[in-house]
């Protein structure tokens, strides 16, 4: 049985739509239901429906043995798992973001709203400019049009939102897209099952 | 069924029994220390030193680390053989938690080339089939990756790149490595590597201009070793277990159990960490972290004692008599004046019905 923790969500949905397509189908995952767990016993699959965020929580903590999770997520918390295939969707960027016209002027600490604390403050060290980080779960895009930031480190996919807000993009950080990541002790004791959808999954691709 | 600490007790001995008889013998380190003795190898621990200042203001750290601690111990040129069974203390970089760790494991400084590896890699097989239940004991060879890095990583940040390539088994990241196509090609082979050893050492001699014979040679030989021994189902040549380059050099490895996540076994050769310390000879040695256990066999004992002894009024000396008949017998007893509520025993008896 291989455990899959699956972000919920469009890019869960995508996935899945792939596994299911190279043979890893479990019944009651296209029904609209608030089940977190399904499980398909003679196809040896389990599939965990988790926060984007968390996927790779679960798989280092081997509570599942594969995920997909974005490489924006695998920056920020550094999990110690393999990261086997870039799967080539939920395709962005990091970005830096201010409103359009914005001159860091450098008289003060630059205040950053993100979700991404970790990755902004690698970005602004590798520049030697000190921030203040302004951690946020959602809506990063307000605080600089309501004044709590200057500028926001946030994913980027087409920019709709950003110019919607008054936004523009003024540094990409790093592109990312969707990962199919392992836990290392799973990988030893499962590995014939994890390759041989890892091949499905790369023929997909 | 016992629970995890009883488990830890009978483990522990397994394999301290272990050590000594191969001639090991034990090694006991203080908890506190002078801080200044980690803080010029702060990268060699992987998480930050907990430190306090003593009655006279000076810097004390909890005991980080063995390995530093018996690499200093050694005299230059000295063989020395220890084993060891200790907490060490960390505190996470990430979330700032302080930790306490169980780490059993052994050191073996000096010693002719070759044999150390044979004898330390055979320890480690053996100390997880003490543990028990499925494991897997991944080799790799900090060598041949030097070897095939040799004169092209002019940027540090390549070599990093590199390694956190083949420690993720990230092949998708070999493209934007600026390497030449050959050495991106050879990479990406030990990124893949197939699961068994066998087929992984082809692999490895396919890719070997002459360069990397030398650290092939020194994995195949651990690897006939470990299959002489049994443990030729059990044992991956894997790169993803690299060690840090400044300490680690030549062979390096990690265990893993079936169901525990994390490794649960983690060693090498770290002559590179013996000459900082101004000692020439080499070392080798690996810990095994109980702890990453605790969780697949947190289990509550189903009772907490095989017989529980009820004594009435009897006297202590009488008490104490029927206790020792019991223990003889291997029971474990809890003896008490009447039955407390809630305890459990594979049975009761009263003091009267243990016989002389």
């Amino acid at each position: 049985m291989i455990s899959i923790a699956l972000p919920k969500g469009r890019l869960g949905s995508s996935v899945y739509a792939r596994l299911a397509a190279i043979g890893y189908g479990c019944p009651g995952m296209e029904e609209d239901n608030r089940k977190l767990i399904f499980e398909d016993g003679e196809k040896g699959v389990r599939y965990i429906l988790v926060k984007p965020s968390d996927v790779a929580v679960y798989v280092e903590h081997g509570a599942a043995d594969v995920g997909i999770v974005g490489y924006d997520v695998l920056l920020e918390t550094d999990p110690d798992v393999f990261e086997l295939l870039d799967l080539g969707i939920g395709v962005c960027s990091i970005c830096v973001a201010a409103p359009v016209g914005f001159e860091d002027l450098h008289q003060a600490p630059l205040r950053v709203a993100t979700k991404y604390p970790r990755t902004a403050k690698s970005h602004y060290a590798g520049k030697n400019r000190a921030i203040e980080i302004i951690p946020l779960h959602g809506s990063i895009e307000l605080a600089p049009i309501v004044g709590l930031s200057d500028v926001i480190v946030d994913i980027v996919e087409t920019g709709t939102t950003l110019k919607e807000n008054g936004l523009e993009v003024t540094e990409r950080i790093v592109g990312s897209s969707a990962r199919f990541i392992a836990n290392k002790s799973s990988y030893q004791f499962k590995r014939a099952g994890i390759e041989a959808m890892l091949a499905g999954l790369e023929a997909e691709a | 069924m016992t629970g995890y600490v009883e488990w830890e007790d009978r483990v522990t001995h397994a394999l301290t029994d272990l050590y000594r008889s191969y001639g090991y013998g034990r090694y006991r380190m203080e908890k506190f220390e002078p801080y200044e003795l980690y803080s010029e190898h702060k990268n060699y621990l992987k998480s930050s030193v907990i430190t306090f200042p003593d009655s006279s203001g000076r810097l004390m750290a909890l005991r980080p680390d063995v390995t530093m601690s018996v690499v200093r111990s050694a005299a230059p040129g000295e063989e020395l053989k220890v084993y060891y069974s200790e907490n060490v203390f960390r505190q996470e970089r990430d979330t700032q938690e302080y930790r306490e760790i169980r780490q059993i494991g052994l050191e073996y400084i000096g010693g002719e080339t070759g044999y150390p590896e044979a004898e330390t890699l055979l320890l480690a097989a053996r100390s997880l089939e003490c543990i028990g239940g499925p494991f897997a004991l991944c080799v790799s060879n900090m060598d041949l990756v030097g070897a095939l890095l040799a004169g092209q990583a002019q940027e540090p940040d390549v070599t990093k790149r590199v390694l956190q390539a083949i420690r993720r088994r990230r092949p998708h990241t070999l493209k934007d490595l600026p390497v030449p196509e050959t050495v991106r090609e050879k990479l990406h082979t030990l990124v893949t590597l197939p699961g068994r050893a066998e087929d992984a050492l082809a692999a490895l001699r396919l890719m070997d201009d002459g360069s990397l014979a030398a650290p092939i040679e020194e994995l195949q030989t651990v690897a006939d070793v470990l299959r002489k021994a049994g443990f030729g189902g059990q044992i991956r040549v894997d790169f993803s277990i690299l060690n840090d380059t400044d300490y680690y050099n030549g062979i390096s490895f990690a265990g893993y159990m079936d169901g525990v996540p994390k490794a649960v076994l983690s060693g090498g050769r770290y002559d590179s960490l013996m000459h900082r310390f101004g000692k020439p000879q080499g070392g080798i040695g690996f810990a095994v972290y109980l702890g990453e256990l605790e969780r697949r066999l947190r289990t509550s004992p189903e009772t907490d004692a095989d017989v529980l002894l009820v004594c009435g009024q009897a006297s202590a000396t009488e008490i104490l008599d029927a206790v020792r008949r019991l223990t003889e017998q291997g029971c474990t007893v809890r003896a008490c004046r009447k039955a407390p509520e809630g305890f459990r025993a594979a049975r009761t008896v009263r003091l009267e019905e243990v016989a002389e």
